[in-house]
């Protein structure tokens, strides 16, 4: 079961169109330890490690940390009822969410995600 | 507060196909039609205190699967949102699995809420109830006796499965980990995602005679001799006969079994299908041939 590090870590490398070993080159690693990265809960790459992927990716360190999980599953109210791959969210998902439930409910006022 | 009744994926969705029938007579088609099963809950005990579900709608996002909601002025009208740019299979699975939620969940968990002192414990329940609706998806658009009906009797391959895939109207990957859940044969299910185990399901019997692959490291990639591990092999869907102990240490050198292959496109994943024979009885182990036994077993890995 991936982390929501490992998600997102995942998502912004596809985007790229980027395979693990791209990656694992770009950043001086093996392999099997961006899959690890990916996959497997509990990883704690370093400062520098994280640094080095937000660069090949393009992205922030904010980007690929998130917020820490434990606020993560708070951003929900009433009206959202599942989500799906909801634990790796980051705040411009929750935007997302927000505007699905406007395209299922368009007539009612939703709002905003807060910040 | 009640006791709520007994239920999970497998029993709600023979429930669903039970008033399908009612509703049809005789011939219920082969691929369900999600969106008669959605008008037709509201009105089943299962939608009770609801009044409607709405059409479901697309929303095309990269990072998006799904989502059920209810309506924030109204608490009898509910409605589905899912991912429009992949494929119809695929579509009509992530519509059956908000189903299920619908039926299974909506009451137990009408929000996710994961305090900061049981964020693990959290999680693991969003696991559990993810894997119900699953269960629940699987289960509907893939019933067990008209399965039964199109593998039995026949010799198992994967053009085999793809058909009864398309006859479903379901994604060959959902086919496949469904026949491994549902079929008496020792059988193993091997997604690789780029080179390594992502996923391995084992059907019942299997479990149950101990057949397990090789660990050798991890994560774990395809070991040497295998067509997984092969990668001028790109499809093998005959299959292709071996030494069972290729794949399984544990089985004897003269047992076989045959691996079969499927490659997806440009995605750099791999499913393999392991079918393997009859594991013989051992003399240090003959709990798997006692029927009590097996049965409570099946409860354990079941509870798991």
């Amino acid at each position: 079961m991936a982390s929501a590090f490992g998600s997102r870590l995942r998502r912004f490398r596809e985007a790229k169109k980027l395979t693990l070993q791209q990656v694992a080159d770009a950043v001086g690693c093996t392999k099997a330890y961006i899959w690890e990265l990916e996959m497997k809960e509990g990883q704690r790459p370093s400062a520098e490690r994280v640094q080095a992927l937000a660069k090949v990716l393009g992205v922030t360190m904010e980007d690929i940390m998130g917020e820490p999980m434990p606020q993560v599953p708070e951003a929900s109210p009433e009206d959202v009822a599942f989500f799906r791959a909801y634990a790796g969210m980051t705040d411009a998902e929750k935007d997302r969410v927000r505007q699905a439930l406007k395209i299922i409910f368009p007539d009612k006022d939703l709002p905003e995600a807060k910040r | 507060m009640s006791t709520p009744p007994a239920l999970n994926g497998a029993i709600a969705a023979n429930k669903v196909h039970h008033w399908l029938r009612a509703w049809y007579g005789a011939d219920v088609p082969e691929a369900v039609d999600l969106d008669l099963v959605r008008q037709m809950l509201p009105s089943t005990p299962f939608g009770a205190g609801v009044r409607e579900i709405r059409p479901p709608v697309q929303f095309n996002d990269e990072a998006f699967e799904g989502l059920l909601a209810r309506d924030p002025d109204d608490p009898e009208v509910w409605g589905i949102a899912y991912n429009g740019t992949v494929s119809r299979e695929r579509q009509r699975f992530t519509i059956a699995h908000e189903l299920g939620h619908f039926v299974l969940h909506r009451d137990r968990q009408p929000r996710f809420h994961c305090d900061k002192e049981s964020v693990h414990s959290g999680h693991e329940t969003m696991r559990r109830i993810e894997r119900e609706a699953d269960d629940f998806a699987s289960n509907l658009l893939m019933p067990g006796d008209r399965l039964r009906e199109w593998v039995s009797d026949q010799r198992i391959d994967l053009h085999v499965l793809s058909a009864i895939a398309q006859r479903f109207e379901v994604s060959f990957e959902a086919l496949c980990i469904r026949f491994i859940k549902f079929t008496s044969q020792r059988s193993i299910l091997v997604y690789w995602d780029n080179g390594y185990v992502k996923y391995e399901w084992r059907s019942s019997s299997a479990v149950k005679t101990r057949a397990r692959i090789r660990r050798t490291s991890d994560p774990q990639e395809p070991l040497p001799g295998t067509l997984a591990a092969d990668a001028s092999v790109v499809q093998a869907w005959e299959g292709v006969e071996m030494s069972a102990a290729i794949w399984c240490p544990e089985e004897a050198p003269y047992m076989k079994l045959r691996e079969f292959k499927h490659s997806y496109g440009a995605r750099d994943r791999v499913l393999t299908l392991l079918l393997l024979e009859s594991a013989e009885p051992r003399a240090w182990d003959r709990a798997w041939q006692d029927k009590e036994i097996s049965a409570s077993y099946a409860e354990f890995y079941a509870s798991r």
